[in-house]
């Protein structure tokens, strides 16, 4: 009798505690709806502007900061900028971020014309693993913080194709524009 | 001074006459209006105000101080019976910065210079959106008409070398470099902005080189877009080579004439570094407002994808289908400061990249760009 009044207090302690973390966040590809839990919000806005927040991942910290190009690095004038793959890799980065957005906050998006300037730092073998979000603070309030993350975590571990230009960059860094449309 | 007069002359597009209708005057082409003195600005930090009988110009300027504006007379003077405008074909024909006539212009537009009908679909055999086939509704595809889409004026007739829907000549590439290629044309086209300049090329020869240096190159001349080899055929080196094929059309003789001076002189003359850097901004322009796209980040062009992000952030996605005197500024900033690096970086092959920036002889605007802008629907995509 004990043990059931222990298990039910339980119950009701951690169920709503999961129904808050938990959202439902996307809708993937086989129409079902993907639930993803945030621990916590674990997003900062950094350099600030007059205009802009800059977000990214408490815990990126190797090369968001840092001087790029890399020291020394140097682009091979002989190589191409991009690759052939990077159109295939480009829908694959607008998917992560569509499926981060619920499907009414998506059309609401549209019609504000919000845009979002990402940038990727993949290491050498074409891995992201960090990503830094700039929006207009103006959407501050309509694009909620869980989506930046969503989308920062959703990109993070994305392989891409290092163009062949940059092959012998220690890490590379590129930009990605998405206007929700 | 000199440098002010020179500036402001060519800001206008315009040139001198070599005669003059009244002393004390001087005329230009396209133009029967005058010059005056007397209108001062004040040049700060490189830059001045002038008020022209309330035409506001922003200008470059060199010196700080107090300099005379040369502002443009604004009567008309009575022209000889024989006078015919060069430009314009009109009377008056005024062919200032803000006339449909003149080449760079904000408010530049063929059909508006020439007075002629330019309604898309029309009927109107005087318009060069004019074609037979739209126009009584027949069927036009191969063994019928010229092929050409009928609505637009730079969509050249079927020249009988195409590979299917433009006009590329692929005759020269393997099996293999041909499906590479439709691929690239293909990815391109998901793009609202390089879909619209497919459309807008004339016939270009397509082919593959081995010895060539770098990735892929477009020789004006010949109109013939060179790739290195088949790892090189992807929508990012089509797109800028294309993209060159574009300027080549759409700036006349300009691009083959660098392409002279470099083959007799072995000189990057002036004006190769505004094409050069004209089609690397295309690529950030068209991924940010014509798709959702990635781009490799350049230290020659830092700050360059960010502010068309917001000049479109700003505008409601928007871009404007025409430069304020700021944003000109701005572009031919981002301009310098892409010499500038590629002269620095003491890399050889930089070179073509490190050239003299022309600022006469070309519209200070990405103008090729904006013109595939305005004639496409991807203001509407955003």
């Amino acid at each position: 009798m004990k043990t059931i009044k222990i298990l039910s207090q339980l119950v009701l302690i951690i169920l709503p505690t999961l129904l808050s973390c938990c959202s439902i966040m996307k809708r993937n590809d086989n129409e079902s709806y993907k639930t993803q839990c945030l621990d916590k919000i674990d997003l900062i806005q950094a350099k600030a502007d007059s205009t802009y927040y800059l977000y990214h991942l408490q815990s990126d910290t190797l090369f968001i900061g840092q001087k790029y190009p890399p020291e020394k690095s140097t682009m091979n004038p002989y190589e191409s900028l991009s690759s052939s793959d990077a159109v295939r890799e480009d829908i694959e980065t607008n998917e992560i971020i569509k499926a981060c957005i619920s499907p009414e906050d998506f059309d609401s998006f549209v019609d504000n014309h919000v845009g979002l300037l990402i940038y990727m730092y993949m290491d050498s073998s074409g891995t992201v693993k960090e990503v830094e979000i700039k929006m207009n603070k103006r959407y501050a309030n309509l694009v909620g913080d869980e989506y930046i993350q969503c989308i920062c975590e959703g990109l993070k571990g994305l392989k891409k194709t290092i163009p062949a230009a940059f092959k012998d960059f220690p890490y590379y860094k590129m930009g990605h524009s998405f206007f929700f449309k | 001074m000199k440098k002010i007069l020179l500036f402001l002359v060519l800001f206008l597009n315009l040139f001198p006459l070599g005669f003059n209708f009244e002393k004390g005057k001087m005329l230009f082409p396209g133009s029967l209006y005058g010059q005056y003195q007397g209108v001062e600005g004040e040049c700060i930090n490189g830059y001045m105000t002038c008020d022209c009988d309330g035409w506001i110009l922003f200008l470059e300027c060199s010196d700080p101080g107090t300099i005379d504006c040369q502002c443009i007379d604004p009567v008309i003077i009575t022209p000889p019976p024989d006078f015919t405008c060069p430009i314009c074909g009109q009377d008056p024909c005024v062919c200032g910065y803000y006339d449909p006539c003149s080449y760079g212009s904000p408010d530049y537009s063929d059909c508006a210079c020439l007075g002629i009908n330019c309604d898309y679909g029309g009927c109107d055999p005087s318009s060069p959106y004019y074609d037979e086939c739209t126009c009584l509704g027949i069927n036009c595809d191969d063994g019928g008409g010229d092929g050409s889409s009928g609505d637009d004026p730079t969509d050249p007739p079927d020249d009988g070398t195409n590979d299917g829907t433009y006009n590329f000549d692929t005759s020269t590439l393997t099996p293999e470099e041909n499906s590479l290629f439709d691929q690239a044309i293909n990815d391109l086209e998901n793009n609202c902005f390089f879909n619209r300049m497919l459309n807008s090329l004339q016939p270009i020869t397509i082919r593959v080189e081995s010895s060539l240096q770098s990735p892929a190159t477009y020789r004006s001349i010949e109109n013939t877009i060179i790739f290195r080899s088949s790892e090189t055929i992807f929508a990012y080196n089509a797109a800028g080579e294309l993209f060159h094929a574009f300027q080549d059309t759409y700036y006349g003789a300009y691009m083959d004439d660098l392409q002279l001076l470099k083959e007799t002189q072995n000189t990057y003359g002036t004006g190769f570094t505004n094409i050069e850097f004209e089609e690397k901004f295309v690529h950030l322009f068209a991924g940010i407002i014509g798709g959702n796209s990635g781009y490799p980040l350049l230290e020659s062009m830092d700050g360059v994808d960010a502010w068309i992000f917001g000049i479109l952030d700003n505008n409601n996605g928007e871009f404007p289908s025409s430069l304020t005197p700021e944003l000109s500024s701005q572009y031919m900033a981002y301009m310098e400061a892409f010499r500038l690096w590629n002269e620095n970086s003491g890399v050889e092959e930089n070179e073509p990249y490190s050239g003299p920036i022309d600022y006469y002889g070309i519209p200070q605007i990405p103008a090729a760009i904006l013109e595939i802008l305005i004639n496409s629907d991807c203001h509407e995509n955003n």
